[in-house]
């Protein structure tokens, strides 16, 4: 399923899987107050680019849920807008982490045992 | 025009699709946004920030109505589950319409010849079958109704998803949980995210999937960069 048709099925499964991780990605490096270009760079380096089309709405988004807070800070240039858990994103944070190990661990189970039933 | 006009033309086209209470707020952080990125962009490929650099960051932005819907999405008018009942609904209503129609026509004034078929045909088409596009938009209107019912209060027994006992959503909506050691509950089917893609070849013309996925920083010897 390298390339043609299989390649296309593969590109979009894949990419709906690693969709599935974005928010969580996203709220993982929030501890602190970062800045949106920050923040992308940060999860770039780290193996989870996210397009800045889709990264930078979605914070907007979350902080709309009341998940993030932020505030404009003015650093020697143009005014930036950072971002950072709220009291419920630390508890989201953590609760969709459980999720997210929990979820990796059945999928790990699932997928050693494939074929053995 | 420039670098800097074009960032501030789409900045500007952005802003003019969302509600005013945001417009302001997001065009600042978005104009930023976009000049650090384009200021990245330009120092990796080791010149100043020009035109063909700025245009190739907002194709892969995005076009002004599909940013403006990332920061404000749309609500769904039907319910994506109802959508080929809708579908079949309309369709099949409006086939029985027409059809009962014509054959009233035909009751009514019995055809002999070709002109008076052409003539019967004629009248069935202004008087039954244009009039009869009331049923598709009655329609409309209930599975529109049916979905903001379910979406004001998902779960409830008056709402569809509620009359099969089906728990509500996560309140913050953002993930469903998974059924097994004890984490959460069971996977909820739930509809993709919205996918978005760049088709920029009105204002930015020369963007047009030239790179508009893959080109950006970020990517730089990645396999993937994840777009919502």
């Amino acid at each position: 399923m390298g390339n043609g048709r299989g390649g296309g099925v593969f590109d979009k499964l894949e990419l709906e899987l690693r969709r599935g991780v974005i928010v969580l990605a996203a709220l993982s490096q929030l501890h602190t107050f970062r800045y949106g270009y920050e923040l992308r760079q940060l999860l770039a380096d780290q193996g989870m680019p996210i397009e800045e089309g889709t990264l930078y709405p979605l914070l907007r988004r979350l902080e709309a849920q009341g998940v993030l807070i932020s505030e404009w800070r003015v650093d020697g240039g143009p005014p930036r807008r950072y971002y950072m858990l709220s009291d419920d994103g630390l508890h989201l944070r953590r609760r969709l982490s459980e999720t997210w190990r929990g979820l990796n661990k059945t999928m790990d189970d699932l997928l050693d045992g494939e074929g053995r039933s | 025009m420039n670098a800097g006009q074009l960032i501030e033309s789409y900045v500007s086209d952005v802003a003019r699709l969302l509600p005013g209470a945001q417009r302001a707020d997001v065009a600042l952080e978005l104009r930023t946004l976009l000049r650090d990125e384009l200021a990245d962009r330009a120092e990796v490929a080791g010149r100043e920030p020009d035109e063909e650099l700025a245009r190739r960051l907002l194709a892969g932005f995005g076009r002004p109505a599909e940013v403006a819907a990332r920061y404000r999405p749309a609500p769904a008018l039907i319910d994506p589950a109802d959508t080929r009942r809708f579908l079949r609904v309309a369709i099949i209503g409006m086939a029985v319409i027409w059809l009962l129609g014509l054959l009233d026509l035909l009751r009514r004034r019995p055809v002999n010849s070709l002109d008076g078929a052409l003539y019967a045909l004629r009248e069935w088409w202004t008087v039954g079958a244009i009039p009869a596009l009331w049923w598709p938009g009655v329609m409309f209107v209930c599975f529109a109704g049916a979905a903001w019912v379910n979406d004001a209060a998902p779960g409830s027994p008056e709402s569809p998803s509620g009359q099969y006992g089906g728990d509500p959503l996560p309140e913050h909506g953002l993930v469903a949980g998974v059924r097994g050691q004890g984490h959460g509950q069971p996977v909820r089917d739930q509809a993709p995210a919205s996918t978005f893609t760049t088709s920029y070849t009105t204002r930015w013309p020369a963007c047009a999937d030239s790179e508009s996925r893959t080109g950006g920083p970020a990517d730089r010897g990645s396999p993937w960069v994840i777009s919502v």
